[in-house]
């Protein structure tokens, strides 16, 4: 074994020390804006050796001593092809320019290497223009929404942008905004993400295979990055829809060094629904103001240093708010009497990344990070009587809070290593303090008598996490690439200690130019649990640590699956995969989130599950027809020792059947009368999916009380998510008409969401018909139009 | 045309809310329910009542026509008598004997017929018992009890905690005595912080606590557990508190544990459904044994 490692040490050391090879390396960017250009290939025109940019554009090439034809590329764009004497290191910092030569609609995607040369697997690149074309509910683009058409993704119930991600749960994705995690995506009890958008630059869903970079959940990382802003001029953009509107402005602060990037959204639901509420609450006597609303703001600032170091400064803050406030007021013997009240339910996120990204030398690239990421939950209400007149003068307040979220400061170091164009080595550490508030409850009053102010729940619980890894993108011949790595992290609560070593390997074998079988395994390892309550779908679930009493979840994943290029136009996948999942928690029987006066650890249940199935993925990249088919086969299953008296039953998002198409179309431009460009593309979305299952009991009988013959009726539950609702199926269309104008562009946006109005379950409960009891079910949306005005300067 | 459509999307965006979901045949279907928490120390009393759709808005009947059989082994015990109320068995083999696992059968005219099996397991007495008795701020009187036991070890042990609370109040009579009243009598809810209870985390209170002997396998165990009562300031007044240790079997553990949940949670929205455990083939209730070891003081 010592001779061994003694060959591969010499081996490596002469590969990398004494042979005559020399580096070019520097960024990609946009020639037009200054964006970076995420994974734009590079490659030697002559050994067919190649690599591409990392996420910040950077790119580092190794090749032999002599000439090289290198060709620099990117879809959507026109290639560079450069002849180089390569006798030193260089420095080659590479702007490409979009590609306005070809008829700009008949190249679209991002994606530069084909699928079946790509090491990684269960990867998908989500084309922001895609997301900006297809049809969209109530006019709101999101990212979320795009993800969930995608195989192996599936939704949660209806309207809803939550994951459910190869059986895993929603809080198993890692969805990462510029490296910060994101602990709450939605707005709007899970409507609408949190994703801006127009502030997007790239988004990345990994499913499984994940390489050793990532860690911390167990079933999916989204990888959102943000645009950083026009190096060069000022653009903006904007729309104006039914419920919201937003608008992004960026620039250069100083042209090519430094730039900007700005971008906000806020609904108006609340200001147009004010006055309907206060007049109708006027007429019963009552003074109230009501309303909801959410905003986000997202903001980036760029800086470049020099030629080797770059800073990046990015935020991310955005808040729902429900509030109810009333007053009433009487006069009774010469004594005036009021009575205000307000109520509040309220959550939001707010996130912060300082990044210096630095050349250390041609092949070592370092990405350093600070980061912040805090999420809220703040449900509460007041309630102030006054009596004042003719001695008399009492005041009496109450008021009563929950709170509940987890805050988070983090460090990262990140290196990327590129010895040679058969190594790509990524490694680095990391380290988050964590900070838990698991439900706390503030309660105070204000009487004549005296006064209390208490507070009460679970106490605040802190702990570090801490990870490091190595992962090697390796091409071992020109048929055989493996990615192998390892994750090693630690978490550290009170006094407990957990550590976890993590292998990765994906790899792919090609069977000929346009084919290849790929293969990937990937332990996981969560520190973090989120109680989430099945009963309702509030933003009341609670993040809470891995303790000594409740372990980390742990999952282990197996892929298989092969890749393949049809025609250059279309790329087909199939995957199979299984997934074993440990120490997974759910709230024990009875148990609910309120009465916190119980420590959460006493209401929940551990467990293991697991998941199986096949995927397939059918996708049109180029020409004016896009869009993709996407078809899941999967089951889903838990067991907990103490739910379901033991007996495994289904998840609740287990689903058989999923299927989704998304195509989009686009028309050839015309002048109008005006003289102006004009364009028109249509898109449509059809989802089916096998309904939800949930929990319902359907006989009743008397129970036999303790010692007693009558006891309570209860209501017999065959099993937990015993029941299945009706399958869910939907169709939305949607179509854009674009204006070119004079400085920028405009576009009309109209929409069918649920085009022919499926009453799609929601939630089902027992009710009344015509004196009969029944089972009923409740659909949110029926058709809903849509429209918006999109422009862009 | 323009006017037609906007009509069709403004009706269709109120129309499709609400709608009525068929329930399967299967659990429309009356099935028989038997019910019979049997120990050594009382007679065999088996109920039986018919079950109902959710749907069904009809009474949950006693069935009084059914044939229950107890069987030990393969051998009869019993054919049950109806009393009109309940079954019960009547000659001299009327108990159930500890240690025993005993099978009931039962059919009845338009019903399939159910089955259902459990052992009477072996009482486990306490062997010393503790109390104290202090009043919190809300002036009530707070019992505090520690039981202590010994687990046998060896085997998988399943147990359970009640009291039954007796009021009494002492007036004087018309001859120039005392009679002593019977006021009340009841199963407070009761508390326990023990790790090793296992009903005691959803709210902290019930009328039986039930716990394993998984943490405790083998061991000598005290466990403390307290109730809450109105003070008594009247020195007419007086209590006397029975301690009911059970011993149960597993199906007679998980439902009680089951059923405790049931009844702490029904018709709250933000509560995990319970299950309520069955054991009752083709049909639904339980059949379990226990034992009672009971301490009044």
């Amino acid at each position: 074994m010592k001779n061994l490692f003694l060959l591969l040490f010499f081996s490596i050391f002469i590969t990398f020390s004494f042979s005559q090879d020399y580096t070019i390396s520097g960024f990609i960017s946009d020639a037009g804006s200054g964006e970076k250009l995420i994974q734009a290939t590079v490659l030697d025109l002559n050994s067919s050796f190649g690599t591409s940019s990392n996420l910040y554009g950077f790119y580092s090439f190794t090749l032999p001593k002599g000439e090289v034809q290198v060709r620099f590329s990117y879809v959507g764009y026109q290639s560079i092809i450069k002849t180089i004497k390569l006798d030193t290191n260089l420095r080659i910092n590479i702007e490409l320019k979009a590609n306005s030569t070809l008829d700009e609609f008949t190249v679209v995607g991002t994606e530069s290497e084909q699928i079946q040369e790509r090491t990684q697997m269960s990867t998908v690149d989500v084309s922001m223009e895609k997301v900006k074309s297809l049809p969209v509910f109530l006019g709101e683009q999101d990212i979320m929404k795009t993800i969930q058409l995608l195989p192996g993704v599936q939704s949660g119930s209806e309207g809803s942008s939550g994951l459910y991600v190869r059986g895993g749960g929603p809080d198993q994705n890692l969805i990462l905004l510029d490296g910060v995690p994101v602990y709450n995506a939605s707005h709007l009890f899970g409507f609408f993400s949190v994703f801006n958008a127009d502030a997007i630059n790239s988004v990345q869903l990994i499913k499984g295979g994940f390489p050793a970079r990532y860690g911390g959940r167990l079933s999916s990382v989204i990888d959102i990055r943000m645009k950083e802003g026009n190096q060069k001029e000022f653009h903006g953009e904007g729309s104006i829809g039914l419920i919201a509107s937003r608008f992004s402005f960026e620039g250069p602060i100083v042209k090519d060094k430094t730039s900007f990037i700005i971008s906000a959204r806020r609904t108006y639901i609340d200001l147009l629904a004010r006055p309907v509420i206060k007049a109708a609450a006027k007429s019963q006597g009552t003074n109230l103001v009501a309303g909801y609303y959410f905003y986000d703001l997202n903001a980036k600032i760029n800086h470049k240093i020099n030629d080797n170091n770059r800073l990046f400064l990015s935020t991310y803050v955005g808040n729902d708010k429900f509030y109810a406030n009333s007053q009433e007021s009487y006069t009774f013997n010469a004594i005036e009497s009021t009575y205000d009240s307000e109520n509040i339910l309220k959550w939001g996120n707010a996130i912060a990344a300082l990044r210096w990204n630095s050349i250390i030398n041609d092949k070592l690239f370092v990405n350093t990070t600070l980061r912040y990421s805090k999420y809220n939950f703040n449900v509460g209400f007041s309630e102030t009587s006054t009596e004042k007149g003719p001695g008399v003068d009492n005041t009496n307040s109450f008021s009563f809070n929950y709170i509940s979220g987890i805050e988070d400061w983090s460090g990262n170091v990140d290196f990327d290593f590129v010895p040679s164009p058969n190594h790509y080595i990524k490694f680095g550490i990391g380290n988050t303090y964590h900070t838990f508030s698991p439900g706390v409850n503030q309660f105070k009053t204000t009487e004549a008598a005296g006064s209390i102010d208490t507070t009460f729940g679970s106490r605040n619980q802190y702990a570090h996490e801490a990870s490091i890894y190595i992962e090697d993108d390796l091409k071992i011949s020109e048929l055989l690439k493996v990615n192998i790595g390892l994750h090693g992290s630690a978490f550290f609560v009170n006094n407990t200690n957990y550590m976890s070593f993590q292998p990765r390997f994906s790899g792919r074998y090609l069977l000929d130019e346009t084919i290849s079988i790929k293969a990937s395994y990937a332990r996981m390892a969560q520190f973090l649990h989120l109680l989430t309550n099945t009963s309702i779908g509030l933003p009341t679930d609670l993040w809470v640590p891995a303790t000594d009493r409740i372990a980390p979840q742990t999952s282990d994943q197996i892929a298989i699956g092969f890749a393949k290029t049809l025609k250059k136009q279309y790329e087909v996948s199939v995957e199979g995969y299984y997934k074993w999942m440990n120490n997974l928690i759910e709230y024990k029987d009875g148990a609910s989130f309120f009465g916190s006066e119980t420590d959460w650890q006493d209401k929940v249940e551990s467990g293991r599950g697991w998941s199986y199935g096949g995927e397939l993925l059918l996708e049109k990249k180029l020409g004016k027809t896009t869009g993709w088919i996407g078809y899941t086969l999967s089951w889903t299953n838990r067991q907990f020792d103490n739910i379901n008296f033991g007996e495994v039953f289904p998840y609740k998002y287990d689903r058989r059947h999923d299927f989704g198409i998304a195509v989009t179309h686009k028309f050839n431009k015309k002048v109008d009368k005006k003289g102006r460009d004009k364009w028109i593309d249509v898109g449509a979305v059809f989802v089916y999916g096998t309904g939800n299952a949930t929990t319902l009991g359907l006989e009743r009988y008397n129970g036999a009380g303790n010692g007693n013959f009558f006891g309570n009726e209860i209501v017999h539950i065959d099993g937990r998510n015993n029941y299945r609702m009706p399958n869910y199926h939907r169709l939305d269309l949607g179509v854009n008409i674009h204006t070119k104008l004079k400085r920028g562009e405009r576009t009309w946006s109209f929409g069918l969401y649920n085009a022919y109005s499926r009453q799609n379950p929601f939630y089902l409960f027992f009710g009344f018909e015509n004196n009969e009891r029944v089972l009923k079910q409740i659909s949110l949306f029926p058709i809903l139009p849509s429209f918006s005005y999109n422009f862009k300067f | 045309m323009k006017n037609i459509i906007i009509s069709i999307l403004v009706v269709s965006a109120f129309v499709s809310c609400q709608k009525v979901l068929e329930l399967d045949e299967e659990t429309k279907t009356s099935k028989l329910v038997v019910n019979s928490l049997f120990d050594d120390q009382g007679r065999w009393e088996v109920n039986v009542s018919r079950s109902l759709s959710v749907l069904d808005n009809g009474q949950l009947s006693i069935i009084d026509d059914a044939i229950v059989s107890i069987y030990e082994g393969g051998n009869l015990v019993s054919n049950l008598i109806y009393d009109g109320e309940k079954y019960i068995a009547l000659g001299l083999i009327s108990s159930p004997i500890a240690g025993k696992e005993y099978r009931v059968e039962v059919s009845a005219p338009n019903y399939n017929s159910v089955s259902s099996k459990d052992i009477c397991p072996v009482s486990i007495p306490l062997i010393n018992v503790v109390t104290d008795t202090a009043i919190n701020s809300f002036n009530e009187g707070v019992v505090t009890f520690d039981v202590t036991f010994q687990d046998p070890g060896g085997s998988d042990n399943y147990y359970g905690i009640g009291l039954e609370i007796t009021r009494y109040y002492i007036q004087s009579n018309t001859s120039g005595g005392f009679d002593t009243i019977l006021s009340d009598v009841y199963e407070p809810y009761i508390n326990s912080t023990n790790p090793i209870i296992d009903n005691s985390g959803t709210d902290n209170f019930s009328q039986t606590l039930t716990f394993k002997d998984n943490l405790i396998e083998g061991e000598r165990t005290t466990l403390s557990f307290d109730y809450s009562y109105y003070y008594i300031s009247s020195p007419n007044e007086y209590i006397v508190s029975k301690i009911k240790f059970y011993s149960f079997s597993e199906a007679t553990y998980n439902y009680t544990k089951s059923y405790e949940a049931f009844r702490n949670t029904d018709g709250n929205p933000f509560a995990e459904p319970v299950q309520v455990y069955t054991n009752v083939e083709n049909g639904f209730g339980i059949f379990g044994g226990r034992s009672i070891y009971e301490l009044e003081f």
